[in-house]
């Protein structure tokens, strides 16, 4: 049985005691041996570089690559001209698996839908999200260079598609520092194995303090949560006093303010204990609210709904992955329709009652993966890689409702008009949370890195 | 170097030994005949008249003890005055033509003292009366003054006094340091002769001393003895509390033992971004990369010269085609990160440059301390490197080829094993605009860096990379030699004299102690790169042998710890805790080298790799060997080691983070494997301590912290014993929670059993056991 915070301080008494209520926090950077203070800890709350929009992001990452043309940029050009060869102008695109001269324009087989007040057209097998239609922007105009799933998924996270760089939680973080006492601020979701591994969401040459924390539903959330079972009839807190006594005596001697950080943190993990289960117990919930979300996918935006709430900045859920993936090669209608039908309760819920609680103004909500399909065949019925061009949607968090931006060309090949890179909305997210993106750098290896590299422009367009 | 080198032995002062003359005859003698000898040995490189024990060192001596005090008189360009012009003035009179005003450049002597488009000369050597310079940044006039007012930037008196000192002495520039010729410096001279033990000494108490500070005291022998097992040998030192071992026999055999080689080759695996499998996608398993890491082990124990160290890892296959273990080296150009396709359309053209910018990346950032990557897309903005030079050493390692085998060629995830071809003629390379295959420029030329001595096109280019071996290893390359001292200086203090160890550029830091970091790298070329040489001079300096614990006014003075007026408390590293943690709780097994051994992890940890490819060994007994033995998977790092900042072996690793974070002690406190080192450490001490517990806080003090416990610690240690056994005894603890297998020998008490577990999981989490002091 834990004790909670305050029992265990109204007991411990002595240095201990006060050690503890000098706030043991990491985020506060405080020294409290000798209780001076000596400059802030890497998760203090740091001043933005102008005033913020958004407090926190949900980035729903939709693993694979969605088929923009069968979900948010309907083509009738590409149903008019089904089954015949592209026109030339596109058979030097560089794809992965296929040569697009020897393909076939490939039509949807989805139906669209003029929706809300703003008339956006979304596919209909988004029923849900289509009541939503008037919250979103949807962005036609994405694209980058990257034709494959793992350097693309670096690049969307990392803005390098090589692994080593730091991801955008883990730059928010190292940005803004935390708003939680006892939850990270950086947390990661996903129920399938994800084709670069959990590298995306690490800290790169950051400190480790930034990277993302995966977590899961259930007693135990975050990996190494709670006692091993054998101990559970034990009193962890009765050795964790123990340790610190220990801990405090080696401190005195030798005035270190690391040595304070690792007692600081030992108070952390003991707080971490009873706040993450908190965190993703949705049996308070009520039922409707319940309802609403659905299972699955829907459990888990619930679940990132709580922890914003909670001072979370950064939540990321992934969806898809193995053989329930969006990387439709092969009969991609059917496979798109499967995945939309598991997003589609989730995401409308998360745009709802983030509105319904006030909360949507400060929260922005992404929705897009690593890049869009091609409108060419592979094989039969499949769709390959296509970074060129493809969408994505994102609401709330001060960006326009009701509005689509940008535009591919006729059949959904490239980005045609207004196009936004991946480093443009990277730009653009920071800039959201106050960030100068050009200002937010590292420097490592002899020179000042940043998530968007080299490049980046905010897209003002979609701004409110 | 044609210079004959004295026997490694007759330098090193065998202090603490009973033969040690210090005791018994007068206090400077062991010092000056110390000195002695690095005097006679003291010319500077490259010089070719023979100084001997002659005039210069005599005179250097008597200077030595006569000297009352010494202060810099002299400004330096290089240490003084750089930082100064780069921060304030070159954003406007730097190289950067297109923001350049008033047509005034002063990062270049021929330009800063020709007149600038007002007609005045901002800098006439030995004239601050003349020099516009002088006067603008004087003046009290606002609109006058430099830098303007409007740019926020500001010089403090002591900068505009180190400016106006630097031109009255003649405004002398300096080349960047790490590319100036590396001269063998005169030892300082300092006032305070008994500390200085060897000549790293002399340069660290001069330091101190022109700062007003004093070193710290000697550490206490049980503290020097844990800080140096661990540098050694990456363990802590077999403790036995009934003996006290001589520390100089104990620093020799920790020396010539394979598991300092092994501590060594882990440093090394860092920097050669090394992994056991190709990372990306499918990060197949690597069949050959192990024996690198066992090359690495071989060539530390051995005390493999490190110029032959460096030149087996770049061309060992052609410079010694008949050798087995030098062609084991060159694996250093196999173990990085390899895109294998599973399908798709392929495009070998771009495999190999992928392959060339990782080669040359690495080793720019390993053996030079460049960061040449900036040079693959246009010339270095910061360093004399141009994207010639960049792609002449691509063309360099293209007299070579990877050829990929696969184990079984049907599945994606096979294991593969990757071997360097020799190509019977070099392939093209060519020089692209920004990096970019699409945009060839010209053909590159197989070549070398032209700034630096041997710079320019090579003769065979068929053996491009024994010419970069020579080269890289030429006693007159400016950069080879000081960033390895400057990597043996940080795995024995932790931080380099140079902190950015990988990058010795005009971005990267400047280093501390610039003289002692060319002594020490004129010492290793002379000494014939001899490791041993340079780890003994470390190890028995009274730099490295002090406290950790700082007086106030260095601690005042120097928060970053750059003046070493202290030893720095480090963080055991990941693969040093937990093979701490094997070995205090007696399970480590020190067999040495062969496959990477896979341990069981957590379902967890594998859920989002998608290739997981594991199947953990079975045989219980190689799970607890030394931890560079586990496998290093490109896309999953083993979750304590991710816990505690292990390296990301996509990119040459040149120091490791020490962050402290809540996971850390997650994992410490909670983690099975934190439970199963509790248990043992549990059985071990009721086993060694027949079940008296005050017998085995005597002991466990000794394994975890290498010293024996103060009656204070023995008491609260004996009260949180007694105070868990009596609760235990409420409830029965869980048989998983007990030490195994003592059971028949030594009976444990069910309560008493769970509360040494308890006591045993505290300690290892103590700040004691997790830091080096």
């Amino acid at each position: 049985m834990l004790l909670n915070r305050r029992d265990w301080l109204s007991h411990a008494g002595g240095t201990l005691g006060s050690v503890a209520l000098a706030g043991l926090l990491a985020r506060e950077g405080r020294v409290f041996a000798n209780g001076e203070t000596v400059g802030a800890g890497p998760l203090a709350i740091k001043t933005s570089h102008f005033p913020a929009k958004a407090k926190a992001v949900i980035y729903l990452f939709m693993h694979g690559g969605p088929s923009h043309m069968d979900i948010l940029d309907p083509k009738p050009m590409l149903t008019k001209f089904d089954g015949q060869t592209p026109p030339e102008e596109f058979h030097k695109i560089k794809l992965e698996f296929t040569d697009v001269k020897k393909q076939k324009l490939m039509g949807s087989a989805q139906t669209f839908s003029k929706c809300g007040q703003s008339g956006i057209e979304i596919c209909d097998s988004l029923p849900y999200l289509q009541q939503c239609a008037d919250e979103l922007c949807v962005v036609r105009s994405m694209h980058h260079e990257i034709f494959n799933h793992t350097p693309a998924i670096w690049l969307a996270n990392t803005g390098a598609q090589l692994p080593g760089r730091a991801s955008l939680g883990a730059w928010l973080s190292y940005g803004l520092g935390s708003e939680s006492d006892n939850l990270p601020s950086f947390v990661v979701m996903h129920s399938k194995p994800l084709k670069p591994g959990p590298g995306v969401w690490g800290n790169g040459f950051l400190p480790a303090v930034y990277q993302g924390t995966r977590i899961s539903t259930g007693a135990a959330p975050i990996p190494y949560l709670t006692p091993p079972s054998a101990l559970a009839g034990g009193n962890q807190r009765a050795v964790l006093d123990y340790v610190q006594g220990l801990n405090h005596d080696h401190a005195q001697l030798r005035n270190d303010s690391v040595l304070d950080a690792r007692i600081a943190s030992y108070e952390l993990a003991f707080r971490m204990q009873s706040a993450a289960p908190e965190a993703v117990n949705l049996s308070t919930e009520d039922a409707a609210t319940l309802e609403m979300y659905g299972k699955g996918f829907g459990e888990q935006c619930l679940t990132a709904r709580r922890l914003v709430q909670r001072g979370v900045r950064c939540i990321q859920i992934y969806h898809g992955g193995d053989a329930d993936d969006w990387d439709s090669h092969g009969d991609n209608d059917k496979q798109q329709g499967r995945r939309m039908a598991e997003v589609d309760r989730g995401c409308a819920a998360l745009l709802k009652d983030l509105r319904r609680l006030g909360m949507l103004e400060d929260t922005l909500v992404i929705w897009g993966g690593e890049f869009g399909r091609t409108p060419t065949t592979e094989g039969k019925s499949g769709r390959d890689h296509n970074p060129y061009g493809y969408s994505i949607w994102l609401a709330g968090g001060g960006v326009k409702g009701g509005m689509t931006y940008g535009a591919t060309d006729d059949f959904g090949f490239r980005a045609a008009e207004n196009p936004v890179h991946m480093h443009d909305l990277n730009a653009t997210i920071l800039h959201q949370f106050g960030l100068n993106h050009e200002k937010l750098t590292w420097r490592q290896q002899g020179r000042d890195y940043r998530l968007t590299d080299v490049s980046g422009n905010v897209v003002k367009g979609i701004l409110t | 170097m044609d210079q004959p080198t004295l026997p490694m032995k007759t330098l090193v002062p065998q202090s603490g030994s009973p033969s040690n003359k210090r005791a018994s005859i007068h206090v400077f003698t062991p010092i000056v005949e110390l000195l002695k000898k690095y005097y006679k040995r003291g010319r500077p490189l490259g010089m070719t008249t023979h100084c001997g024990l002659g005039a210069c060192a005599l005179t250097l001596l008597v200077t030595f003890f006569t000297a009352p005090s010494f202060a810099r008189a002299d400004v330096r360009f290089n240490r003084d005055i750089r930082a100064i012009l780069s921060d304030n003035c070159l954003g406007c009179h730097g190289p950067d033509a297109e923001h350049r005003r008033g047509k005034l450049r002063l990062d270049r002597r021929e330009d800063a003292t020709k007149p600038a488009e007002s007609g005045d000369i901002a800098i006439v050597p030995s004239q601050t009366e003349k020099s516009a310079l002088i006067e603008r940044i004087n003046t009290t006039d606002r609109t006058d003054l430099m830098p303007p007012p409007k740019s926020h930037k500001a010089l403090t008196n002591k900068q505009r006094e180190l400016l106006t000192q630097w031109v009255a002495e003649g405004a002398k520039y300096e080349e960047h340091w790490s590319f100036t010729p590396i001269q063998r410096p005169a030892l300082p001279l300092v006032k305070n002769l008994q500390w200085p033990r060897n000549p790293i000494d002399t340069f660290i108490l001069e330091r101190l001393e022109s700062e007003g500070l004093q070193p710290a005291q000697e550490a206490s022998p049980e503290t020097l003895r844990r800080r140096m097992s661990f540098a050694i040998t990456g363990l802590p030192p077999t403790a036995d509390s009934q003996s006290t071992p001589d520390l100089d026999v104990e620093r020799k055999a920790w020396l010539s033992s394979v598991q300092h080689g092994e501590h060594l080759a882990r440093h090394w695996m860092d920097v050669a971004r090394y992994a056991d499998s190709a990372g990306f996608e499918l990060d197949n398993p690597f069949t050959h990369a192990w024996q690198y890491r066992d090359w690495l082990v071989r060539s530390f124990s051995s005390n493999k010269p490190l110029d032959r160290f460096i030149q087996e890892q770049i061309a060992g296959d052609e410079l010694w085609p008949q050798n087995d273990d030098a062609k084991a080296g060159v694996l250093f150009l196999s173990v990085g990160p390899i895109k294998i396709q599973s399908a798709g359309i392929r495009r070998p053209e771009e495999e190999e440059n992928d392959r060339l910018t990782d080669l040359v990346d690495t080793s720019g950032s390993a053996f030079l301390g460049l960061t040449v990557g900036c040079t693959r897309c246009h010339d270095h903005k910061f360093d004399p490197l141009t994207q010639n030079d960049y792609y002449g050493i691509q063309a360099l390692f293209s007299d070579s080829k990877r050829v990929v085998s696969k184990t079984n060629s049907k599945e994606n995830t096979t294991p593969i094993a990757i071997e360097l071809q020799r190509n019977t003629a070099p392939n093209l390379v060519r020089v692209l605009r920004r990096g970019e295959l699409e945009m060839p420029l010209r053909d590159a030329t197989p070549s070398l860096p032209l700034v630096f001595p041997g710079g320019g096109p090579v003769e065979n280019p068929t053996q491009g990379r024994s010419a970069l071996a020579h080269w890289l290893t030429r006693s007159d390359n400016p950069l080879t030699a000081r960033v390895l001292a400057n990597r043996i200086w940080q795995w024995y203090f932790g931080k380099g004299l140079v902190r950015t160890a990988g990058d010795f550029g005009r971005q990267g830091e400047s280093p501390s102690h610039p003289e002692l970091l060319d002594w020490l790298a004129s010492e290793l070329i002379s000494s014939g790169w001899d490791l041993r040489q340079i780890e003994n001079l470390i190890l028995n300096s009274a730099t490295y042998r002090q406290s950790s614990i700082p007086s106030a006014a260095v601690k005042a003075a120097d928060p970053e710890q750059r003046l070493l007026g202290a030893f720095p408390r480090r963080r055991l590293q990941a693969e040093e805790l937990r093979d701490a943690l094997l070995s205090v709780s007696g399970k480590l097994n020190l067999t040495s080298f062969g496959p990477p051994i896979t341990p069981p992890v957590e379902p967890w940890a594998l859920a989002a790799l998608r290739n997981k490819n594991w199947s953990p060994t079975k045989d219980e007994s190689e799970l607890v060997r030394r931890s560079l033995y586990l496998i290093v998977r490109r896309s999953i790092k083993l979750p304590f080691f991710d816990a505690f900042n292990s390296p990301d072996t996509v990119n040459s690793c040149s120091a490791r983070e020490s962050t402290v974070v809540a996971s850390q002690a997650l994992t410490m406190l909670n983690s099975g494997d934190s439970l199963r080192f509790s248990r043992e450490l549990a059985a071990r001490l009721w086993s060694e301590s027949k079940g008296d517990a005050t017998q085995a806080i005597v002991l466990a003090w000794h394994w975890l912290f290498g010293r024996a416990p103060s009656p204070l610690e023995s008491q609260k240690a004996t009260a949180f014993l007694n105070a868990r056994e009596s609760v235990w005894n409420k409830t029965a603890p869980d048989s998983q929670a007990l030490p195994p297998g003592v059971h028949a020998a030594h009976f444990i008490p069910p309560p008493t059993g769970a509360a040494w577990v308890e006591w045993c999981l505290a300690l290892i989490n103590s700040n004691e056991f997790a830091y080096v002091d």
